[in-house]
């Protein structure tokens, strides 16, 4: 029996909720997981008591299961709950390919970033913590530049072997050590990114400066991991049995919204989860190992004009061909529509010295804005300061205004 | 490769891994991780990828609970297991080649 089918086999046992979906679907064969509907969002958060499996419930109200709250980027935070040996479980198969890939163990030395003050600080002893073998770093104390030698200092001395991190969060840094003119410590031999799309640019950026190639994660705070860069591809975890939903219905190959199943956790089943994301699926002759292609954003990181569908990826690849045209001066870039007025915004910043190439770039674009038939006003804004978007946790490269 | 070897390279990883402890490497073969020494997962985890890149071994799903880890003997059950599997698979395959 695969994994699926004995996850399926599980909740169809000792879960009342998925048992409530059988009957109520008329779901013929419990291990077949293509009469099973799929679990939204909002349906999660609804049912994520009724969700737990037998037994699980008591382990909540004795405090005995982890907790995850997602942050709501894709508009509802969740609720997450896990089984600790269900959990060990689900990250195992991540930590065995940082160790083998990377030699990067859990007690490594790492550095993560995360909002520990909401109000930006200038004590060192203010802008982080240490606990075990991990440092972590206040992200709103990356909005002040005046932080940047500090930010450097702590991160250097630390003398961490890898740092997790946002890909926005990594173009912070690399500008602090530019800013001030310092070089990473070499410690480091391994960067990982996750939470948001990471750009070709920002690879690049972040090589020239760290010497070495950024690995890409692809998870969620439901999940846990459900692909892991090796060798440029997103290799599917074996955590998770990942499906797309197109217009012709759900397929387990091609292009479409992620249909995510997890098949660790027991004591809160998902099920044919809606991710919120776009991805394709394919067989990778290379590493003969199903892989994502995940440079489509969520499901919002499309504008319909007219009776065409623009996808952020589409932005990202006019700006990545203009970048490519002229030596990567473009350091960092989003994107903004403003839908009364139908006018796409690209914010770019350059390298410090190539200011003067603001007619060239503009000039670039247009040239492949019109190769792509892009129907749509478009607008150059340059830019010098940190991309930031408040209240959130991740930093969106599509923003859409309605002025 | 003997139960003592593979206990004395145990050993030697576990105490590497808890070094901050203060447990000397004659104590750590009688000692409880979880009680003893608060394995938490990061530990645990620790463990099973240092065993398995060090033993060139892969710990099956249903034996990654904690509870097949709190003891060095317990590791060295799980290991001498996986590695009787390899062995008896290799030898699968030399027969099927001969």
């Amino acid at each position: 029996m695969s994994k699926l089918e004995e996850m399926l086999r599980y909740v169809s046992e000792h879960n009342e909720f998925y048992k409530n979906i059988i009957k109520e679907y008329k779901i013929t064969d419990p291990t077949d997981i293509s009469q099973y509907p799929i679990l939204t969002r909002q349906k999660l958060q609804e049912n994520r008591y009724n969700l737990f499996s037998e037994g699980a419930y008591e382990k909540y109200y004795m405090q005995r299961l982890i907790h995850f709250k997602s942050s709501g980027s894709s508009g509802m935070p969740v609720d997450i709950y896990w089984d600790l040996n269900d959990y060990n479980e689900s990250m195992i198969e991540t930590w065995r390919l940082r160790k083998r890939y990377h030699n990067i163990s859990p007690i490594s030395r790492k550095i993560s970033f995360k909002y520990i003050n909401n109000e930006p600080v200038s004590e060192p002893k203010k802008m982080h913590y240490i606990k075990n073998n991990e440092m972590h770093i206040c992200k709103s104390c990356l909005n002040e530049e005046t932080n940047a030698p500090i930010i450097c200092d702590l991160i250097n001395t630390f003398s961490p072997d890898w740092l997790y991190i946002q890909p926005s969060t990594l173009n912070r840094i690399l500008d602090f050590y530019e800013k001030c003119n310092k070089t990473p410590v070499e410690t480091i031999r391994y960067i990982e990114c996750f939470g948001e799309i990471l750009t070709n640019t920002l690879r690049k950026r972040a090589h020239k400066i760290f010497g070495f190639p950024i690995t890409n994660m692809y998870g969620s705070t439901e999940m846990n991991s459900i692909a892991y860069e090796v060798d440029h591809n997103m290799i599917i975890s074996q955590n998770v049995y990942v499906e797309v939903l197109t217009e012709h219905g759900i397929f387990d190959s091609g292009e479409g919204n992620a249909i995510v199943t997890n098949l660790c956790n027991r004591a809160m089943p998902l099920i044919r989860y809606s991710q919120g994301d776009i991805i394709t699926i394919s067989k990778k002759e290379s590493c003969n190992k199903k892989t994502i292609d995940i440079n489509k954003g969520r499901t919002r990181d499309f504008i319909r004009i007219g009776n065409k569908d623009f996808n952020v990826s589409l932005l990202i690849l006019i700006c990545e061909r203009t970048n490519n045209a002229i030596s990567n001066i473009i350091e960092e870039y989003y994107f903004v529509y403003h839908a009364k007025s139908v006018i796409v915004t690209f914010h770019l910043k350059l390298q410090e010295q190539y200011k003067a190439w603001r007619t060239k770039v503009i000039s670039l674009l247009r040239e492949f804005w019109i190769l792509y038939e892009m129907n749509v006003e478009l607008n150059v804004v340059f830019y010098n300061s940190y991309y930031v978007e408040s209240y959130s946790n991740k930093n969106h490269l599509l923003k859409i205004e309605d002025n | 490769m003997t139960t003592e070897t593979i206990k004395q390279e145990v050993i030697e990883l576990v105490s590497e891994l808890f070094e901050d402890k203060g447990f000397g490497v004659d104590i750590i073969e009688y000692i409880d991780l979880i009680d003893d020494l608060g394995m938490d997962s990061i530990t645990f985890i620790s463990i099973v990828v240092e065993v398995e890149a060090h033993f060139n071994i892969e710990v099956p799903d249903d034996m990654l609970l904690l509870e097949n880890f709190k003891c060095v003997a317990d590791i060295v059950s799980v290991i001498e297991n996986e590695l009787s599997k390899k062995s008896e698979g290799s030898e699968v395959k030399e027969n099927v080649e001969t």
